[in-house]
C-alpha cells in the first residue's frame, strides 16, 4: 500500500498505459473513418469496423506475449537480439519511420481539416509549423507528460464522441437496413479498410517496460482496445444511420456532419466546439507518435545527439507533412503507404514472437 | 566554558552576541554569610522583564538563607531550589548559551561555576491571534497564524494531539538566523519528500529569509513557471487539513504565512468552506471555480476569435447588437480588448496598497468614470467591456491569490495567440498549458496528475465520510484515514 514519490517517477500507471494506447489509435482518423468503410461495405460498415478490430487485438496479444517473456526489454532490444545487430537495426529504423509517417500524416490531415473548416486564413506551412512547435515541446517533456495528457484526452474523447447521440433522433432505419445486405465479401473488404484506422496499437511494444504493474499489460491494453472498437463501431454506425450510406462519401469528414445534429443555444454551430476540443486530441495523438519515433531514434544516437533529436524532428516532420499536400493527395499517399507499414508491423512483431517461442522451446 | 571567571565569561558572551548588542548585565550577590558573586544576562526587548524580576532576581537576591560556598553542582541546585521559572536548564557550551540569549532567554552566571543556568523568559511584543484578513471563512475557526514561531507551533499543537506530530527546528539565513519549523505527522508523511525538502532547506545560504514567499522561491524547482509551487495559508485549520493529507508544513519565524509542501495544482481550487458546508453546495461551488478559471483564460480570446475570424458563429440575434455596437470604433478588436484588460490590471495593482479611503476614489474613477467614458468616446464597444468585466469578476473566484494572479496573467498570451491564429491559437495555448502543467513537479511529486481515487475531492467534493483514503496525488505512508463508520448506525435496507 505504500506510495512513494520517486518510485513512481518513471513508471506509468495502468490507466496511463491504457490511455496512451487508446490515444495512439484514436486520433483524427475517426472523423473520416466512415468514408472508407462505408464506401466498400455500404450500410454494413459498422460490422466491418467490428471485424477490423481483430488487428489491434492481435497486436495486443502478441505484445502481451512478448511483454510476459521479456518484461524489461522493449522490442528494439529484442529485435537486435533475434535478427542480429544489422538486420535488427534496419527493422527498428523502419519501425521508427512508421511513427514518423503516422505523426506527419495525422498532422497533415488535421491541417487540411482545420483549414477547410475554419482556419482558411492561415497557410498550410504556417499552420504546420506552429503545430509542430507544440508537438516538439510536448515530446521533449517525456513520456510521463504525454501519459498525463493522454489521460485527460481520453475523457474528452469519450465525451465528445458520445455527444452526437442526439443524431439518433433524426435518423432513419432504412439507412442501416438490410443488415448483412451488402454481402460477406464487401464486409470483409470493409474490415480490411478499417484496419488502417486501427493502426497505432504497436506503441505497446515500445512502452510496456515502463508499466509499473507488468502483470496488467494484457488487461490494460485489452480494455483500451475494446473501448476503441466500441467507439469506432459507434461512430461508423451513427454516421451511416444518420446520413445513409450514399451521403457519407459526399463529405471528407463525414463524422463531423453528424456532430452538426447537436445544437447548442449559445453558439450557432456545435461542430466548431467539437473541432476546437478535438484539436487537443489531435495534438496528443501526434505527440505520442512523435514521441515514439524520437524514442526509437534515440536508440541509434549517442549521448550528445540525444538532445538534438527533438530539434531535428521538427524540420523533418514539417517537411513531410507539408509535402503531403491537399486532402486528396494526402489520402492517396496514406492509402498507398499505410498497408505496407501494417504488413511490416505484422511481420516484425509476429516473427519476434515466433523467435521467442522457438528459442524458449529449444532451451527446454 | 573553560573556567568560572565571571567577568571573563561575560566578556565572551558579549563578543558572541556582538559588541553593539543591547545586552543587559546585572551583577548581584547570592547566599548569606559569604555571598557569591553572580550576574544575569539577557537581550533587551525580547525578554519578559517581569518574569526576570519576579522569578529570578527576587528569590536569588532575597530569599537564599544559606551559605552557598563550596556547594557542588550549584547551578543545578539553584534551579531546583530557588528559581521559580518552569523552563530552566543548565548548559556549559557558550555557543548554545548565546543562541538561547538571542531568542529571549536569560542566562544566570555564578562566579566559580563552569555551568550557566538558562531560564525561559521569552516575551517580546507580538500581534494578537486574530482572523486572517486574506482568508476568511463564514463557517470555521477564527484564529490565524501570527509572526511568532512558538505561538504558531502551539496553534497547530493544540489542534493535533497525536503523538506522531513531529516538529523539527532548523535555522536559516546567515545573518537573520531565522528559526524554521518543519511540522508533519511522522507516520503519514513520505520520507523521500521530507528528505528532499530538508536537503533543499539546508542548502539555502542567504543573508536573510524575510518572508515565506522568498523562502519558497529559494527552494522551488521551476523558477520561470507562472504557477505557485507551494501553497501558503494563514489558517491553522487549513494547514492542519493539508498536513493530515501527508503534506509538510513549513513555519518560518517572523511571518504568518505557513508554507505547505508538496503542492498540487488542484489544491489551489479548494477552499476551507468546501469542507464546512454541505456536500452538494461545495461541489457546485467547486465546479464554479473551475469554470471560472477556464473563463478567465479563454473568454476574451474566444470573443476575439468570434468577432475577428468567425463572425458566422455568433448567433443571428446577437449579430446585429454586436456589430452595431462596434460601428465607429477606431481600435482593432485585439487592441480594444488588450487596452481594457490592461486598464483593469492598472486598477487592481493600483488599488492593492492604497488606504481604504483613497481606494474608494480609485474604484469610483476606475469603475464608473472610465467604464462609461470609454464607451462614449468610442474607444471600446460595450460588448467588449462586458466580456472584460466578466473576466475580471471570475478571477476573484479562485480562492488562492497566487493562483488567481497566475491564471489572470495567462489570458494575455492567450489573447495574442487568438489574434494570430484564431481558435487554433486557443487550442495551441491550452495544449501548451496542459503540457507545461504536466511537466511540473513539487519536490518530486507530480503537480498536475489525476488519480481515479482522488476524484472524490477534485472536481466535486464527495461526502466527507466517503473519503476513506488520503489523496493519492500526495505520497504518504499510511493511506487509510477513516473507516466506513456510518455503517454502524445506518440501517441497511
Amino acid at each position: 500500500m505504500e506510495r512513494s514519490s520517486n518510485k513512481n517517477k518513471n513508471y506509468l500507471t495502468v490507466s496511463q498505459f491504457a490511455t496512451i494506447i487508446f490515444g495512439t489509435i484514436i486520433g483524427t482518423g475517426i472523423l473520416s473513418l466512415p468514408n472508407g468503410v462505408v464506401k466498400v461495405a455500404h450500410q454494413d460498415g459498422w460490422i466491418s469496423t467490428l471485424i477490423g478490430g481483430i488487428y489491434p487485438l492481435y497486436v495486443v496479444i502478441i505484445a502481451s506475449y512478448i511483454g510476459k517473456k521479456f518484461p524489461n526489454d522493449n522490442i528494439l532490444i529484442l529485435s537486435k537480439k533475434y535478427f542480429g545487430k544489422i538486420l535488427g537495426t534496419i527493422f527498428n529504423l523502419i519501425f521508427a519511420t512508421y511513427f514518423i509517417f503516422m505523426a506527419s500524416v495525422i498532422a497533415s490531415y488535421y491541417s487540411n481539416l482545420m483549414r477547410s473548416y475554419m482556419m482558411g486564413f492561415l497557410t498550410s506551412f504556417k499552420f504546420l509549423a506552429i503545430l509542430f512547435i507544440c508537438i516538439i515541446y510536448a515530446v521533449s517533456k517525456g513520456l510521463k507528460v504525454i501519459a498525463r495528457i493522454s489521460e485527460i484526452c481520453f475523457y474528452l474523447t469519450v465525451i465528445l464522441l458520445i455527444t452526437p447521440v442526439n443524431a439518433l433522433k433524426f435518423s432513419h432505419m432504412t439507412n442501416i437496413y438490410p443488415v448483412f445486405g451488402s454481402g460477406v465479401s464487401s464486409i470483409l473488404k470493409g474490415a480490411l479498410e478499417s484496419t488502417f484506422a486501427y493502426s497505432g496499437a504497436e506503441i505497446i511494444l515500445l512502452i510496456y517496460p515502463f508499466l509499473k504493474e507488468k502483470k496488467k499489460i494484457l488487461v490494460a491494453s485489452f480494455m483500451s482496445i475494446t473501448i476503441v472498437i466500441v467507439l469506432y463501431v459507434w461512430c461508423v454506425f451513427i454516421t451511416t444511420y444518420y446520413l445513409g450510406p450514399d451521403i457519407v462519401n459526399k463529405n471528407f469528414w463525414s463524422f463531423l456532419v453528424v456532430t452538426e445534429s447537436v445544437s447548442v443555444s449559445a453558439i450557432n454551430n456545435y461542430r466548431y466546439i467539437f473541432m476546437y476540443v478535438w484539436s487537443i486530441i489531435a495534438f496528443k495523438t501526434i505527440s505520442i507518435n512523435g514521441y515514439a519515433s524520437v524514442f526509437i531514434l534515440k536508440d541509434f544516437a549517442n549521448k550528445i545527439q540525444k538532445k538534438k533529436i527533438n530539434f531535428l524532428m521538427f524540420p523533418l516532420l514539417l517537411y513531410l507533412a507539408y509535402n503531403y499536400g491537399n486532402e486528396i493527395s494526402r489520402q492517396n499517399i496514406s492509402n498507398n503507404v499505410l498497408p505496407w507499414y501494417i504488413l511490416f508491423n505484422l511481420l516484425y512483431m509476429t516473427s519476434i514472437a515466433v523467435f521467442i517461442f522457438l528459442k524458449r522451446g529449444g532451451k527446454a | 566554558m573553560e573556567n568560572g571567571d565571571l567577568v571573563g565569561n561575560i566578556e565572551l558572551i558579549r563578543n558572541g552576541l556582538g559588541a553593539q548588542s543591547p545586552m543587559v548585565v546585572k551583577h548581584f550577590y547570592i547566599g548569606s554569610d559569604q555571598p557569591l558573586e553572580a550576574a544575569i544576562i539577557y537581550v533587551n526587548g525580547i525578554t519578559n522583564k517581569d518574569v526576570v524580576d519576579r522569578d529570578i532576581l527576587n528569590p536569588l537576591m532575597i530569599h537564599i538563607p544559606e551559605n552557598l560556598n563550596g556547594k557542588a553542582n550549584i547551578a543545578d541546585y539553584l534551579c531546583k531550589r530557588y528559581i521559580s521559572v518552569s523552563n530552566t536548564l543548565v548548559e556549559s557550551d557558550l555557543e548554545v548559551v548565546i543562541n538561547y540569549l538571542k531568542r529571549g532567554k536569560t542566562a544566570i552566571l555564578i562566579n566559580g561555576a563552569t555551568e550557566i543556568i538558562i531560564a525561559d523568559t521569552t516575551g517580546s511584543q507580538q500581534r494578537a491571534i486574530m482572523e486572517p484578513m486574506n482568508e476568511t471563512a463564514s463557517k470555521g475557526p477564527r484564529d490565524g497564524f501570527v509572526e511568532n514561531l512558538e505561538v504558531n507551533i502551539s496553534l497547530v499543537r493544540t489542534k493535533v494531539k497525536d503523538k506522531n506530530l513531529t516538529i523539527e527546528l532548523l535555522n536559516i539565513g546567515r545573518r537573520s538566523q531565522n528559526d524554521l519549523a518543519l511540522v508533519y505527522i511522522n507516520d503519514i508523511v513520505d520520507k523521500q519528500v521530507l528528505e528532499e525538502l530538508k536537503k533543499r532547506l539546508e542548502a539555502v545560504d542567504v543573508d536573510a529569509v524575510l518572508s515565506a514567499g522568498a523562502l519558497d522561491q529559494y527552494i522551488e524547482s521551476y523558477t520561470y513557471t507562472l504557477f505557485p509551487q507551494a501553497d501558503s495559508t494563514e489558517r491553522p485549520d487549513r494547514a492542519i487539513g493539508n498536513m493530515m493529507e501527508g503534506r509538510i508544513l513549513l513555519i518560518l519565524e517572523g511571518t504568518p504565512m505557513v508554507l505547505v509542501y508538496p503542492a498540487t495544482f488542484m489544491q489551489f481550487f479548494q477552499a476551507v468552506e468546501d469542507y464546512t458546508q454541505r456536500t452538494v453546495l461545495s461541489s457546485f461551488v467547486r465546479f464554479l471555480r473551475i469554470l471560472a478559471a477556464c473563463i478567465v483564460i479563454t473568454l476574451p480570446a474566444v470573443y476575439l476569435t468570434l468577432i475577428k475570424f468567425n463572425v458566422e458563429l455568433i448567433p443571428i440575434k446577437f449579430v446585429t447588437p454586436v456589430v452595431q455596437s462596434r460601428v465607429g470604433i477606431a481600435l482593432t478588436p485585439f487592441l480594444e480588448i488588450m487596452a481594457m484588460e490592461i486598464v483593469v490590471e492598472f486598477l487592481r495593482e493600483g488599488g492593492l496598497r492604497l488606504p481604504t479611503k483613497i481606494a474608494q476614489t480609485l474604484s469610483l474613477v476606475g469603475g464608473i468614470i472610465i467604464g462609461d467614458t470609454a464607451i462614449q468616446s468610442k474607444m471600446v464597444s460595450p460588448t467588449t467591456l462586458l466580456i472584460v468585466g466578466i473576466t475580471v469578476i471570475t478571477t476573484f473566484l479562485i480562492p488562492n491569490y497566487d493562483m488567481s494572479l497566475s491564471i489572470r496573467l495567462l489570458r494575455f498570451p492567450m489573447l495574442v495567440l487568438a489574434n494570430i491564429m484564431g481558435i487554433f491559437g486557443i487550442a495551441v495555448g491550452w495544449f501548451i498549458l496542459l503540457v507545461h502543467l504536466s511537466s511540473l513537479d513539487s519536490l518530486g511529486v507530480p503537480y498536475f496528475e489525476f488519480h481515479k481515487s482522488d476524484m472524490k475531492d477534485t472536481f466535486i467534493r464527495a461526502p466527507l465520510w466517503k473519503m476513506n483514503k488520503r489523496p493519492e496525488a500526495i505520497p504518504n505512508t499510511n493511506p487509510i484515514r477513516q473507516t466506513d463508520f456510518r455503517d454502524k448506525f445506518k440501517k441497511k435496507r
